[in-house]
């Protein structure tokens, strides 16, 4: 899967990946980033739903990535998601 | 919505300015003038009360003012929780942010501290025990569970009406308590910030929200109001328990109903009227949560 470049990425997505790189660098942030959008079957982040999968995708992860998800899903959260969401 | 209007930066400068520490405020071996009352007049209504003389009176008037002090320790457990949680959700994201948010918190916790200590103080020098409503921690895991935009306006409600009551009943007032005055004059200081964060975050949801995600904010946010206001009569029960302990006296069935009704409806004016009606507050509801403005005059009509 091919990711869109930062700049043509929705704000949400934008903002996701942009915590990924500030914690892990550029490199492993899109990486890392990338794989968890693959697994989910999603070119980007559309809503609040999706924006948890993605966080609790990170999470799993353990390490940083696991302290990133769990800040993406309290955002995610806040902004409205429900546990155990699922995307269509 | 000018006064509300601010930014993560120039609410951490405002807050270092401003800041204080705790043994400031209440210094080791501090006394509180029982001769003083605690609340200003246009907050307590036991004159009213002819039953009670002028200083069975001002006694309550004492009971009220250790129990409005409490309550915002009380509030504080959620908001405390709820900025942290918007903390954490800053993360990884804009530093600026991120320390303003984490300064919220901190400073909520000085304050519950603050209200902690002020409360033993006056448990000591009181002579009796006054009755509070408990389970802070239980009450604000309901609020937690509401919408987070409701939960931000609550806080946003309790952060205006704080910040008013100390301008408009204390701040010039002679005869309030000084030490007591001098705690909510220190915790305004500090609450103004934080009114200007709630709003800073609450636009942050709001920009994204739909129209299901802003009514159910709406109805939510009453709902905790609803909540709230049956705290807060359950409080005013416990004040005519707590004064009757004090002036070991047992009052009739009527009595002890006129001092409930009496002490409801004070704490119903400070705690919720206020807050529906609050200029500030309004403003945010009609340009935010326009559904809202009706129902929040309706509302405070009851607990006027």
């Amino acid at each position: 899967m091919t990711l869109p470049v930062l700049a043509a990425m929705n704000s949400m997505t934008e903002g996701a990946f942009s915590k990924l790189i500030k914690a892990l660098g550029r490199e492993k942030a899109l990486r890392i980033g990338g794989e968890a959008l693959t697994a989910l079957g999603l070119r980007e982040l559309r809503t609040p739903n999706e924006l948890l999968l993605f966080a609790n995708h990170l999470i799993k992860l353990g390490g940083i990535a696991e302290s990133v998800g769990r800040a993406l899903k309290v955002s995610a959260l806040l902004r409205g998601a429900a546990e155990a969401s699922r995307t269509t | 919505m000018s006064i509300l209007t601010s930014d993560y930066r120039k609410c951490i400068e405002l807050s270092e300015r401003v800041t204080w520490k705790l043994n400031e405020v209440v210094p080791s071996g501090s006394l509180l003038d029982f001769d003083k009352p605690f609340m200003p007049k246009g907050m307590f209504f036991g004159e009213t009360l002819e039953f009670l003389s002028p200083q069975e009176q001002r006694t309550l008037n004492q009971i009220f003012g250790n129990s409005y002090a409490y309550l915002f320790y009380f509030v504080e457990a959620y908001i405390i929780n709820m900025a942290m949680q918007h903390a954490q959700a800053a993360m990884y994201g804009d530093e600026t942010t991120l320390r303003a948010l984490l300064r919220f918190a901190e400073e909520e916790v000085k304050h519950q501290q603050l209200f902690l200590s002020f409360g033993d103080m006056f448990k000591q020098q009181f002579g009796v025990e006054c009755d509070l409503v408990d389970s802070p921690q239980a009450v604000a895991e309901i609020i937690l569970s509401k919408s987070p935009m409701a939960v931000l306006l609550v806080t946003l409600h309790l952060e205006l009406i704080t910040q008013a009551h100390y301008v408009d009943s204390m701040r010039n007032s002679q005869e309030v308590e000084t030490l007591f005055a001098s705690l909510f004059k220190h915790h305004w200081m500090e609450e103004s910030q934080h009114a200007k964060l709630d709003v800073l975050e609450l636009m942050k949801l709001r920009r994204e929200a739909g129209d299901e995600q802003v009514q159910q904010a709406i109805n939510d946010y009453f709902d905790i109001v609803g909540a709230f206001a049956g705290l807060l009569g359950a409080q005013a029960k416990l004040d005519v328990t707590s004064l009757e302990r004090k002036l070991q006296r047992t009052f009739s069935d009527e009595q002890r109903s006129a001092i409930e009704t009496m002490q409801r409806r004070a704490y119903h004016r400070a705690f919720l009227f206020d807050g529906l009606t609050n200029g500030m507050f309004l403003e945010f509801l009609a340009e935010n949560f326009p559904a809202g403005l009706v129902r929040a005059s309706q509302t405070a009509a009851l607990y006027a």
